[in-house]
């Protein structure tokens, strides 16, 4: 911390006396620095009327990145017709009693009637992508704590369907970067006629720079094939998700199956790597039919489901400690339905754990979200209010990261 | 610190005087909680008697007293220290007056000790949380500089913050 001016080094010796002549009330700027770095982003925003020094200290780089990481993960939740900022807090002996949501207006008026689904999340901003009956599909940049929104449309020529693959932060030139995929032609079934088949089609991978302002397409073969269905999971700067390896290569008879890997595309290099997936074959038992790929406390996670009725019904929850080891991947935990408090379980996402490790968030069917407890395999629910039947979740921070 | 400061038979005392001449004596374990003394006790050949010329005695006495619980604690740290800690720190910040307050954190600004830094900082954050900008101003006794016009225009930017 810098020194008011006024202010000098404690002396070993005394050489002479200064009395201090501090006005009440008032701070260095720089002491302000760290007092208003702990406020929310519409106090700040608020203050900003203050002076002008306050407003150029609050709308400085320096300041935006120390609010952001004081900034404390909350859980973001998408609701048929809401979003909130729920703050949990796992450490704390009663997380139930979390204080209010910070509800988010959406970024369009409401009467436009479109819905959003949040596609990427970052640093506390928003890659949504809306629709409505009669608009074509687009896609926004968005903080919603600032409520600065930018729209973005695909770039793309091809006719078919473009697709958002993930959103994240490149540090080295402090940019954010969007990556899409987009069919450019389709596959020709054994009659030669074209087929829509999702795994089986050709794609172009097209990069978004935020600061730059300007799409590019990247190399050809930069792989071909199709998973990110399943989600995708932001970790070390690298956008990471499931590929399932296309039809025609497993279909043929003399070749071992493919198995399904990750790929990780570094937004700061911008190349791409593959990464193996854990063991999700069990001997003698129904193959694995969900999977899903997530950040979970800055690393890789990966739930593989083996749905049906119990007892068949569980699901695996694994982690990756460091990916040069031989057996990166680390089974954190299994569960049943029972163990959550429901008869069915057709999705399971991991949001969160405490530092001692044996808390788990776990969002639950699209419907409830309950702190689940590894030692007595029990759950509690964490209560929610104004989302409607469904919801989708995610972490995000609230912060004043802003662009151009 | 290093953990065996604790083990040594023999506890260094050190001499901490304020500006206005009054003088604390404390084991260096408490008064090397402060980043700007600790430095100067690992200087080689450091003296015992410190000055500290832009503290007051009732401020070093009050920086001194938080140092005392986190070194005592600091030895055998456990949860259910933290939870002591963090109990103590609450007791000791809420009933400060503004003006105590800022004179503590300029304090513990001064002599380093981040941890009580964060502590007040947070404690003031807590006291200015929702007000409305002229409460601020009167907070802090700042006065608006923009122009005529110029405030009304940086309201409207982000008019939703101030409903």
């Amino acid at each position: 911390m810098v020194l008011a001016p006024d202010m000098q080094p404690p002396q070993r010796k005394r050489k002479r006396r200064i009395t201090a002549a501090v006005a009440v009330a008032s701070l260095p700027l720089q002491m302000m620095k760290e007092i208003l770095c702990r406020l929310s982003a519409k106090d700040v925003l608020r203050y900003r009327s203050v002076c002008k020094d306050w407003r150029s200290l609050i709308d400085g780089p320096d300041f935006i990145a120390t609010h952001l990481n004081r900034s404390k993960l909350g859980v973001l939740i998408n609701g048929d017709d809401s979003l909130q900022l729920l703050r949990i807090d796992l450490e704390e002996e009663e997380v139930l009693s979390s204080s209010p949501p910070e509800r988010f207006t959406h970024p369009f008026d409401q009467d436009t009637g479109r819905t959003i689904a949040v596609l990427g999340c970052c640093n506390g901003l928003l890659l949504v992508g809306f629709s409505t009956d009669t608009e074509e599909q687009g896609m926004a940049i968005w903080n919603p704590s600032t409520r600065k929104c930018t729209t973005l449309s695909y770039n793309t020529d091809s006719i078919y369907k473009s697709q958002v693959i993930g959103f994240g932060y490149d540090p080295v030139n402090d940019d954010y970067k969007l990556l899409t995929s987009t069919i450019i032609s389709l596959a020709r079934g054994g009659g030669g006629e074209y087929i829509l088949e999702l795994r089986s089609c050709c794609y172009e991978y097209q990069l978004y720079s935020l600061k730059a302002k300007t799409w590019k397409t990247l190399d050809k073969g930069f792989h071909d094939n199709y998973g990110y269905q399943y989600g995708h999971a932001l970790v070390s700067n690298a956008l990471h998700w499931i590929v399932i390896p296309k039809l025609e290569q497993l279909g043929r008879d003399s070749s071992p199956p493919l198995s399904t890997f990750i790929f990780a595309f570094d937004l700061v290099t911008e190349t791409g790597r593959r990464l193996s997936m854990p063991n999700l074959v069990i001997e003698g038992e129904k193959p694995c039919t969900y999977h899903r790929l997530v950040e979970l406390g800055g690393s890789l996670c990966v739930v593989s489901g083996y749905r049906g009725i119990p007892p068949d019904c569980h699901f695996d929850i694994w982690i990756m400690k460091g990916d040069n080891t031989t057996m990166p991947w680390v089974k954190l935990f299994s569960l049943v339905p029972s163990n959550v408090g429901t008869h069915y379980l057709s999705s399971l996402l991991p949001l969160t754990y405490n530092t001692t490790g044996d808390q788990v968030l776990l969002a639950i069917n699209f419907r409830t979200l309950i702190v689940y407890d590894l030692r007595t395999r029990t759950a509690k629910d964490v209560r929610i209010s104004g989302v409607g039947e469904c919801f989708n979740a995610c972490m995000c921070v609230s912060s004043l990261v802003n662009w151009n | 610190m290093s953990s065996s400061s604790t083990t040594t038979t023999t506890t260094r005392l050190l001499m901490l005087k304020a500006s206005d001449g009054v003088t604390f004596e404390v084991e260096e374990a408490v008064a090397t909680k402060l980043g700007a003394i600790n430095n100067m006790v690992e200087e080689e050949g450091s003296e015992d008697l410190i000055c500290l010329p832009n503290v007051n005695g009732k401020f070093l006495g009050m920086v001194l007293e938080w140092c005392k619980k986190h070194a005592n604690n600091n030895t055998n740290s456990d949860k259910g220290n933290d939870e002591v800690n963090k109990w103590w720190d609450k007791e000791f910040v809420m009933d400060l007056d503004q003006n105590t307050l800022y004179h503590l954190l300029m304090a513990a600004d001064y002599l380093s000790g981040t941890e009580l830094v964060d502590l007040l900082t947070e404690k003031v954050a807590s006291m200015i949380r929702g007000k409305k900008v002229e409460e601020i101003r009167e907070t802090f006794k700042i006065k608006s500089d923009f122009l005529p016009g110029q405030e009304e225009e940086i309201r409207k930017k982000n008019s939703w913050a101030f409903e």
